[in-house]
């Protein structure tokens, strides 16, 4: 036993360490959350001008800048950036800054861990990047590496690429456990799981989908390895393996991604939503029940990726009757975010025309995403570019705008600096007409037959083309302004009131300064 | 939470500090059991299928998720005592075992109140004294914390002031 006295008296109220080690041997939520929201934003930049890449070499029929192979990596590293290293980082970024704050806990659950699921991503995706400048060129099986293509005849940069989706992988697996370890057990008094922001929510389910299907990649990926490098046939026909097995393998894992993807967008939708609108969420608890049924739909509705394999009735009849149903849940979420602006004392700052954008534009990717679903017509639209439009409207103009959504949503909270607001709404303006402009064409080009992931196409998609690659460098140069308006808020502005928005509800706006102090919490907050 | 016990020979009044337990330790367990019952549904149809690398990761992936909701529960299941006796106090801070403690004379002991912050005012009680102090129930709200240090106060030091400082 100790006898002598102790003085502990330093409360960990001290700031943050100054100098580059700061940012590596920071476990601080709020520090770990803005690495990630940096890192997310380069890769959006990068997944970016690969997207300049492939618009415009199809600005025009024939091929001018790009060798076809070349364009084929571009396609495969655009998707796999955007999905695993602009989007998921986005999202968990925005986990670590905001979870803690909003269940009145004083940090993550594992902040060690915290450190490390981020510093394993810079290097998996350096990795992953490095392919590009390796002998036979950059993977170039798309996004979805079905084999054969990723293991008979995919290059040797491959193996890189099945190493960096395993990094990436544990570090999603990572931050899932630990945002399970934080909402399960750090929630303050009062605080019980119906009283939880809709983001935490949504966070739950998606960390819950995270574990429950990371384990299927990381698998897919090493079959693949095993199957190139060490003489098993697991997806090899000539061996006794199944390529279409892979395809069953990895939509298993890749369905419930997409929602991996959306459902932490919903959380922030439904918080903006209420605060401009000046009344509380409509149907609070069956959101919640909407949130958990997306994602026990999401494992039940793989194989309508893959219609056109050739599967039997059945099995078509039965993925595409599950697939409708997911509209229901989904439907249930677009009637409450309009039900709470119904007659709401509405205002138009710039979070909530992000999220209008977002309600407007994820319905109409959620209605093709209804017409992929049937499945006689989707053998019509199979690997056209009204896939391609199908999933940036889901992916862009829903996941991308929450991102930025939330952004202007909470940046005062985060700098203690209010954005320009003219300088915001130049940018959603500029982002809604760019974005259309980009992406609605592509619909009449996949129902006229343009197939995607081609550099080159007939002529009679010229037009069309032409249109969607002006929308698309309209698209990329309005993200570099919003790197502008980035720093600029960081750097300075008008000053940022402790409830920042009339209508704010929660914890981080009620009960913490702006900006939030770097240790926020440390006497637990009381929930009434 | 503050859980007062009975008065009994060895000492005055015995005060458990626990922290919030937003979740209690069977239904954790049951919602790992849950997790790990679809983890090995998924697993084991996928190695029917002839797919058993995904087994490996599961397992892994399982093993780290309850190690990770172990080690936080180990720190929500700390708690912090003080044994308020004639002449001495003592605080035992620790998770199942005394981790570590401290002794005080309790006619030199100080009670103190630190607020810090802004809206986001942080409430520290210390109990100490000679310059030396320790902080308890760190974990507990504001009001909790409030009413545990007057009720220390009027336990060690009856009719005396509540030290507020402000900073």
């Amino acid at each position: 036993m100790t006898t002598a006295t102790t003085h502990e008296g330093d409360h960990h109220d001290h700031g943050p360490a100054t100098g580059l080690m700061r940012w590596v041997t920071t476990t601080n939520h709020k520090d770990i959350g803005t690495l990630y929201l940096w890192l997310s934003f380069i890769m959006l930049l990068t997944g970016g001008a690969m997207a300049m890449v492939i618009r415009a070499e199809l600005f025009q029929p024939g091929l001018q800048l790009v060798e076809p192979q070349f364009f084929n990596s571009m396609t495969t590293m655009h998707g796999l950036i955007m999905v695993f290293g602009a989007i998921m980082p986005a999202f968990v970024g925005l986990a670590n800054w905001l979870i803690p704050m909003m269940i009145g806990a004083p940090d993550m659950a594992l902040p060690r861990m915290n450190n490390w699921s981020f510093w394993i991503l810079p290097f998996a995706f350096t990795m992953l990047a490095s392919t590009l400048f390796m002998e036979g060129g950059g993977p170039a099986f798309g996004w979805t590496f079905y084999a054969p293509l990723s293991t008979t005849f995919a290059p040797d940069s491959t193996d890189f690429f099945i190493f960096a989706v395993h990094m990436m992988g544990i570090s999603s697996v990572m931050g899932a456990i630990n945002v399970i370890a934080t909402i399960l057990n750090m929630r303050a008094p009062g605080m019980t799981l119906m009283k939880m922001p809709l983001f935490v929510w949504t966070w739950l389910i998606t960390a819950y989908l995270l574990i429950a299907v990371m384990p299927v990649l990381a698998g897919a990926v090493t079959m693949m390895l095993t199957d190139r490098h060490f003489g098993t046939s697991f997806f090899d026909a000539a061996g006794g393996g199944d390529p279409v097995m892979f395809q069953h393998v990895f939509w298993f894992f890749g369905h419930p991604e997409v929602y991996i993807m959306i459902l932490p967008a919903f959380g922030i939708i439904s918080a903006i939503i209420p605060t401009f609108a000046r009344k509380p969420l409509f149907g609070y608890s069956s959101m919640v029940y909407a949130s958990a049924s997306i994602a026990i739909l999401s494992f039940m509705v793989w194989a309508h990726h893959m219609f056109t394999v050739g599967m039997p009735v059945a099995g078509e009849l039965y993925f595409m009757y599950a697939t409708v149903m997911i509209s229901v849940p989904t439907g249930v979420k677009i009637f409450n975010w309009v039900t709470t602006m119904w007659r709401g004392s509405m205002t138009f700052e710039t979070p909530m025309l992000f999220a209008i954008g977002f309600v407007v534009m994820f319905t109409i990717g959620g209605f093709s995403g209804l017409m992929l679903g049937v499945a006689p017509v989707d053998t019509q639209y199979h690997d056209t570019y009204f896939v391609v439009a199908h999933f940036h409207y889901v992916l862009v103009t829903g996941a991308l705008y929450s991102i930025i959504a939330a952004f202007y949503y909470w940046v005062p909270k985060w700098t203690g600096h209010m954005y320009d607001e003219t300088l915001g709404k130049i940018h959603f303006w500029w982002s809604t007409i760019a974005v259309n402009v980009l992406f609605f064409p592509q619909h009449f080009l996949g129902l006229a037959g343009m197939p995607r992931r081609i550099p080159d196409y007939s002529v009679q998609f010229s037009e069309f083309n032409m249109i969607s690659s002006l929308g698309g460098f309209a698209f990329g140069l309005a993200q570099v302004f919003f790197l502008y308006i980035v720093i600029k808020t960081i750097k300075g502005g008008e000053k940022a009131t402790d409830i920042v928005w009339e209508g704010a509800t929660g914890l981080e706006f009620e009960q913490l300064a702006s900006p939030a102090p770097y240790h926020s919490f440390n006497t637990a907050p009381e929930i009434k | 939470m503050i859980i007062f016990d009975k008065d009994s020979k060895s000492y005055l009044k015995r005060i458990v500090l626990i922290p919030n337990r937003s979740i209690n330790w069977s239904l954790l367990v049951r919602f790992y059991v849950f997790i790990c019952g679809v983890s090995i549904t998924i697993a084991t149809v996928l190695t029917f299928l002839g797919y058993w690398m995904v087994l490996p990761f599961y397992g892994l992936e399982m093993l780290a998720l309850g190690a990770g909701l172990y080690a936080t529960c180990r720190k929500i299941y700390q708690q912090e005592v003080i044994v308020i006796s004639n002449d001495i106090i003592r605080i035992e801070k620790g998770a199942h075992r005394v981790d570590k403690s401290w002794e005080f004379n309790k006619y030199w002991v100080r009670i103190t109140l630190e607020n810090k912050g802004s809206i986001s005012k942080s409430l520290y009680l210390m109990i100490g004294s000679h310059g030396n102090y320790v902080e308890v129930g760190s974990f507990l709200t504001k009001s909790e914390k409030e009413s545990l240090a007057i009720e220390l106060n009027d336990v060690i030091i009856p009719h005396g002031f509540l030290r507020r400082v402000e900073k």
